[in-house]
């Protein structure tokens, strides 16, 4: 299977007036063809900057300081021109936001956003039209209603499926979701993870899930990349992750989940407070919080390595 | 429609209140023409029934009538489309006056209005997209400062620089004694020349607040999620740009409607300044004059025109703006 996208080395700083804040720092992954990996982590981690930076979008003051993000065929999307940048927006590589609620154009009819975007990629709108409806029926959405409404007259979960249909509209390779069902309750939730897969069954798309939470996504995703204080700290196949974590973080993440069943009080949350960007340590950013600290961890900067069939860890214990 | 019905009969009611609160209020002030018209009738060596009937004859108004009787007079009369006759201008009707004046005024409020709006929006939107540079600094402050100075002040100044130093513009009047009034070139031409410096002053007091009120707007837009989408959907920037101006415009457009009333009560000390037959000039005289009937006309004028501008801004907002229901 071929590479959709190759991130190498990315690193990104936002400066600040405290010193820069280093959000993600030197990086790599790769998204295979078809493959749908879920980047976990707490509240600044830098899986959002990611997601941004595989746009070359990352907000205001971000600054990309170092890396590649190369796509299939050899994209540098760096070395883009603007114009050819947007071209390959959204026809290559598409986003589903945060909050997507808030991500149409609240004057517009969803048919005049559809039309927008069949206009800026060359595209005959009533094609755009009716490709979109058929996305709409697949999200079991009313496409008669839907066409013809105003964002603010649709609920939440409807307009959640409709940016995801809008992001599915000119068949990327690729779609990057952040948080895509933070906003909805659980039914809608597994609702949306559902037309999802369903669509990744159908069709060779990838999918890059950004989350905080391991346990929503973890039946639609094939890998998982574990982030702390900016870095990749455990990488490795879903099953594995969940099943048996090997970096005490991933460890603790994974047991701070509360089941479904069963008594609470085995569930444990990570003590400590994420790690300071602005004031990373020498040596590892997750010792101060690790039960498994060593001296080395506090000098010594660990390095990811291989530790099985597809995984990966940064942690001097292992 | 029941709805346009309803607000219909609201503005009437509002225009009546207004009516009749001004009724009273200006006959609180101190001064009372008709009082002083008598006063001087006596000394001058009429008898009180002689100068009681010429005043009665010339003010159409009998001066110790109750005020209460005079105000159901004065509103049977408006009923009928009457506003009296002005005291200074003997035997003129108050509407005549009124309407001679309106004109001049609707098309330099309007025109200054327009291009404070217009410039005000660009400069907002050219500040909000380089607000961390100094460019954007010197347009806020230049804002803040023209539209914080009064704008008699600034009608005095530009009247002195442009007529008294520089002699570019004329000083006083609406077009040319030259000219007819009408669809004429050189009419047109003159008018042009006259209402620079009265439409210049509303300009220069006007586009500040504007280009605040859009910076603020369009920097909200500018970090709203729909416009990252926007650009990650591709659009061609024309397009992004079109999202982000509209998205910043809306809300402004109330405070545009409303702004024309306003600005007609602004209108009082920019025509003084410049002489210009408009109804700020005509209801400044008739304050200064205590002419009770053209007071009440310029009133009711000014009350009609902001209540009607508050209606229309009501129902096109509905139209231009989705979310909102009239």
């Amino acid at each position: 299977m071929s590479d959709v996208v190759q991130v190498s080395r990315l690193s990104i700083v936002f400066p600040s007036d405290q010193g820069p804040v280093k959000a993600v720092d030197n990086i790599s992954f790769t998204v295979r063809e078809g493959e749908s990996i879920g980047i976990v982590g707490e509240s600044g981690s830098g899986k959002s900057t990611v997601a941004f930076a595989l746009f070359d979008s990352v907000p205001d003051p971000g600054e990309i300081t170092g890396g590649e993000v190369t796509y299939e065929g050899g994209v540098k999307l760096f070395e883009l021109s603007e114009e050819a940048k947007r071209r390959f927006y959204w026809s290559k590589a598409s986003m589903v936001f945060q909050a997507a609620q808030n991500t149409l154009n609240p004057i517009l009819r969803i048919s005049q956003q559809i039309e927008d975007i069949a206009d800026a990629h060359k595209m005959d709108k009533r094609a755009a039209l009716a490709r979109a409806t058929e996305l709409f029926d697949t999200m079991y959405i009313d496409s008669g209603r839907v066409l013809s409404a105003y964002p603010h007259e649709l609920s939440g979960g409807m307009k959640q499926r409709v940016s995801i249909a809008l992001a599915l509209l000119l068949g990327p390779r690729l779609v990057v979701l952040d948080e895509p069902t933070t906003a909805l309750d659980v039914i809608s939730q597994a609702a949306v993870l559902r037309i999802l897969d369903n669509v990744r069954r159908e069709s060779a798309i990838s999918f890059v899930f950004i989350t905080h939470d391991i346990s929503v996504i973890a039946h639609v995703v094939d890998r998982v990349i574990v982030m702390y204080g900016g870095k990749i700290v455990e990488t490795g196949p879903v099953e594995k992750i969940v099943a048996n974590p090997s970096h005490p973080y991933t460890r603790g993440l994974i047991a701070s989940i509360p089941p479904l069943v069963g008594d609470l009080s085995e569930t444990r949350a990570l003590p400590g407070q994420p790690a300071n960007l602005l004031n990373l340590p020498k040596g590892c950013a997750f010792a101060d919080r690790c039960e498994l600290k060593q001296q080395r961890c506090l000098t010594e900067m660990p390095q990811i390595r291989t530790i099985g069939p597809d995984a990966e860890a940064a942690c001097h214990v292992l | 429609m029941t709805k346009l019905l309803r607000r219909l009969g609201i503005s009437v009611l509002m225009i009546f209140l207004v009516a009749a609160l001004t009724f009273f209020l200006i006959r609180l002030m101190p001064g009372n023409p008709y009082e002083v018209m008598y006063h001087q009738l006596l000394m001058k060596g009429m008898s009180q029934q002689q100068a009681m009937d010429q005043v009665r004859s010339i003010m159409n108004a009998i001066p110790n009538q109750p005020v209460l009787i005079q105000f159901v007079e004065w509103l049977g009369q408006l009923l009928h489309g009457n506003m009296g006759t002005s005291i200074q201008e003997t035997g003129v009707p108050v509407t005549e006056l009124v309407l001679n004046a309106l004109p001049w005024t609707l098309v330099t409020v309007s025109l200054g209005l327009v291009i404070s709006f217009f410039i005000g929006i660009l400069l907002g939107v050219w500040s909000a997209s380089r607000r961390n540079s100094w460019v954007s600094g010197l347009i806020d402050n230049v804002g803040s400062i023209a539209h914080a100075i009064p704008a008699y002040v600034t009608a005095v100044a530009l009247l002195y620089l442009f007529n008294v130093v520089w002699h570019v513009f004329p000083s006083s009047g609406a077009y040319g004694i030259m000219e007819t009034p009408g669809l004429n070139i050189p009419f047109l031409l003159s008018f042009l020349y006259h209402i620079v410096l009265p439409v210049g002053t509303y300009v220069l007091t006007g586009f500040g607040s504007w280009e605040l009120a859009m910076k603020s707007t369009t920097i909200t837009v500018i970090n709203d999620d729909f416009m990252m989408a926007a650009r990650l959907r591709g659009l061609p920037r024309e397009k992004q740009m079109r999202y982000l101006g509209w998205n910043s415009i809306l809300p402004l457009f109330t405070s545009f409607m409303l702004s024309l009333g306003a600005m007609f009560g602004g209108s009082v000390f920019i025509e003084g300044t410049y002489a210009f037959p408009g109804i700020g000039n005509l209801f400044a005289t008739a304050i200064n004059s205590r002419d009770y009937p053209v007071i009440q006309g310029c009133f009711l004028l000014t009350t009609t025109t902001i209540i009607v501008a508050n209606v229309i801004a009501d129902f096109a907002y509905s139209k231009l703006d989705p979310r909102i229901q009239a």
